[in-house]
């Protein structure tokens, strides 16, 4: 067996290096790049919300905690003051990301399965239209949503041009306005993924749970759903996360009423200059996002074994 | 027609079709024909195959009878009732589907369990009949399993037992064999044959595999570009094909067209296109056009026989198929002719050789005579091998 084993290897060993070697010649450009660009910039950040603030912005290299206590409650010292203000903002950031997440969802799911049902040629161009809005500045687009919008905008004065209202409503700087604003602009983020998952949905698998006597809400349930679950969750993903965080469509239509919790953390950047108190805030809300993450995918990845295996 | 009813099959149709027609709309705007009036009748617990080429209408007419597809105009009925316009999830008709369409997320007892979970069976019941279902096909113990871990033919047993686990009235199984190797193929088509008995169901069977439709079919309906050619048992579809298509389509044979030249004591001289003279049991009148089919296997290479004719020919090429001899001969007249020898217990060709000239011999009884078909476009002399 010794014997085998020392004459079988050396090619392999040999092999395996050169695969090896393929793999980190491979992987190094993006290791590279999100070492410098993604993982040093976080612990900067990391680090910061933990220093002392400085007078005019920057930092003092001393140990400081209660950054977090402004928002939590404990530690507290040194003239910080717990303000549950900061818990209510990342509340209604989270409440907004949710509602961002489920119309994204209620939009584009069923818009996927006509666009997967189109012929080819039709098909192509329903997804250059979807990804259209990308070749226009994002701040000209909200910037349309605020003359939409606005009292004397373009919703109001047809209104009232029809009768229906008085006096202008007060649509915009409203949560709901924001949330349009959120909605608008990251459907084709929840599109694509879900179109993706749609597409590769087997048709025959419809037809077979009908065949078996599955009424279409049935079929609905037990089979396209699960099916098309993973492009749910991802869309789900990468649309609650830039939701949370965002704070250019909420300060250009929520203004001052509606503060996201991007919002608070600009303002301690660069209004307040007090650089540990928004990397301490930026943290928390990265922390929130990865608890949230991870109990979605555990939640979704139970399910799924249950499906497979119990039934 | 001179059907012979296996004990199980009742005379009362289960399935009615009524002058179906169903056009489709290709994508360049043309148009195409899947059924053009099909009526049919399908009786109980028969195992009937829907046989044709590809685009003959088959799978339209199995899908239609699933509740997949709607005829343009015709009627449709199960056991006496329209059911045209039903959704199939309200048809006791279940479908093998080709590629089985077996739900991935789900393990193969779930599968196979999914027709009673959606009816709202009990849990106890449901496990109990699922088991039995998979004893059935053979994959006793397999229902933990997920379907993406089983070969392509236990995936095909899979198939077959969640369609049967509901007990519908009417199995459709579209090509379901297609996908499995030759050997495993021909196994599965007596195991079918023989489940179709155990169970009592009708099934209709969509193929366009002769040999499959003759092994295992009460009856065979052939199809070709939207209408059905010949409703007959295995052996009338072969002895006794409707026409020229038919005749091509089923097995090997010599197909050949002419006229009657003389007739006398009901046999009829034919003469085809070429001035081959051939002899047949036949009341045409002389000067009618018909097409001949002349079966391989009955045509011998030695020794007189009564009541027969021969025809001389030489040896173009000899197909040595195990068992048998194929020799493709041309006649005299330019005609090819192909005639099947069986072997003698000697070894090698029995002596016969490229180029050799040789004397067949055939019964009168032996060749069919068809009213002639428009032209011989859709059938080819040697098609159907």
């Amino acid at each position: 067996m010794a014997t085998m084993d020392a004459i079988a290897s050396p090619p392999a060993t040999g092999q395996h290096a050169r695969r090896q070697r393929n793999l980190v010649l491979m992987l190094a450009p993006i290791s590279l790049l999100l070492a410098v660009f993604f993982i040093v910039p976080l612990g900067i950040m990391a680090l910061y919300s933990v220093l002392t603030p400085g007078l005019y912005g920057g930092v003092e290299w001393s140990f400081y905690p209660y950054s977090y206590g402004r928002v939590l409650g404990a530690p507290l010292g040194a003239g910080e003051v717990f303000d549950p203000v900061y818990l209510d903002i990342l509340l209604r950031s989270l409440r907004m990301a949710v509602m961002t997440v489920l119309l994204t969802l209620l939009i584009a799911y069923p818009a996927a399965f006509w666009v997967s049902g189109l012929t080819p040629a039709r098909r192509n161009l329903a997804l250059f239209l979807i990804t259209l809005p990308f070749f226009a500045n994002l701040l000209i687009r909200i910037y349309a949503w605020m003359l939409i919008l606005r009292p004397s905008g373009v919703v109001n004065s047809v209104l009232k041009e029809l009768g229906f209202i008085d006096k202008p409503m007060m649509m915009i700087f409203s949560e709901g306005a924001v949330v349009i604003g959120l909605v608008y602009v990251l459907l084709p983020f929840m599109f694509l993924p879900v179109y993706a998952s749609v597409e590769r949905l087997n048709r025959s698998l419809v037809h077979a749970s009908a065949d078996l006597g599955a009424t279409p809400l049935q079929t609905f349930r037990r089979i396209v759903l699960p099916l098309t679950l993973p492009g749910i969750i991802g869309g789900s993903i990468i649309v609650f996360i830039p939701a949370l965080g965002n704070f250019v469509v909420a300060s250009l239509l929520g203004g001052a009423k509606v503060l996201m919790f991007g919002n608070l953390i600009t303002q301690q950047f660069l209004q307040a200059r007090n650089w540990p108190f928004g990397a301490a805030l930026a943290m928390m809300v990265m922390a929130t996002v990865l608890v949230l993450l991870f109990i979605y995918v555990f939640k979704i990845a139970r399910a799924d074994e249950r499906a497979a295996g119990a039934r | 027609m001179g059907y012979a009813a296996p004990a199980m099959t009742g005379e009362r149709p289960i399935i009615r079709i009524e002058q179906a027609s169903k056009t489709f709309r290709t994508p360049e705007g043309g148009r195409v024909v899947a059924l053009d009036r099909v009526s049919l009748s399908i009786r109980s617990n028969e195992f009937l195959t829907l046989l044709g080429p590809s685009g003959c209408g088959k799978t339209t007419l199995l899908r239609a009878i699933g509740g997949f597809e709607d005829f343009d105009s015709g009627n449709l009925y199960l056991d006496g009732e329209s059911i045209a316009g039903l959704p199939p999830y309200r048809r006791p008709i279940n479908t093998v589907f080709q590629n089985y369409a077996l739900f991935p997320h789900l393990s193969v007892a779930a599968n196979v369990g999914y027709g009673l979970e959606v009816a709202g069976v009990a849990k106890v019941e449901r496990e109990a009949r699922v088991t039995a279902a998979l004893e059935m096909v053979g994959l006793a113990g397999m229902g933990g399993r997920n379907p993406r871990q089983l070969s392509g033919g236990q995936q095909q047993r899979v198939a077959l037992a969640r369609a049967i686990i509901n007990r519908p009235k009417v199995l459709l199984l579209d090509e379901p064999l297609s996908a499995l190797d030759r050997q495993l193929r021909q196994s599965m088509q007596i195991e079918l044959k023989t489940l179709q008995h155990e169970l009592g169901i009708t099934f209709v069977f969509v193929t366009h595999d002769q040999e499959e439709a003759l092994t295992m079919s009460d009856r065979i309906a052939v199809l070709n570009q939207g209408s059905v050619h010949q409703l007959g048992t295995p052996t009338e579809i072969y002895d006794r094909p409707a026409n020229r298509f038919v005749a091509g389509f089923i097995g090997i044979s010599n197909l050949y067209a002419g006229r009657v030249a003389r007739t006398g004591q009901g046999i009829a001289q034919i003469v085809t296109e070429q001035g081959l003279v051939l002899m047949a049991r036949s009341d045409r009148p002389v000067g009618s056009t018909v097409d001949i089919v002349l079966r391989p296997e009955h045509l011998a290479l030695g020794g007189a026989m009564p009541d027969s004719f021969t025809i001389a020919a030489t040896i173009e090429q000899l197909v040595f198929v195990g068992s048998d001899l194929h020799v493709l001969a041309r006649t005299t007249n330019g005609e090819p002719i192909r005639a099947l020898h069986r072997r003698s217990q000697q070894v090698g060709l029995d002596g016969l050789a490229q180029g050799q000239e040789i004397t067949l011999h055939c019964p009168i009884s032996a060749p069919h005579v068809m009213t002639a078909d428009i032209p011989a476009a859709t059938a080819s002399t040697m098609a159907g091998a």
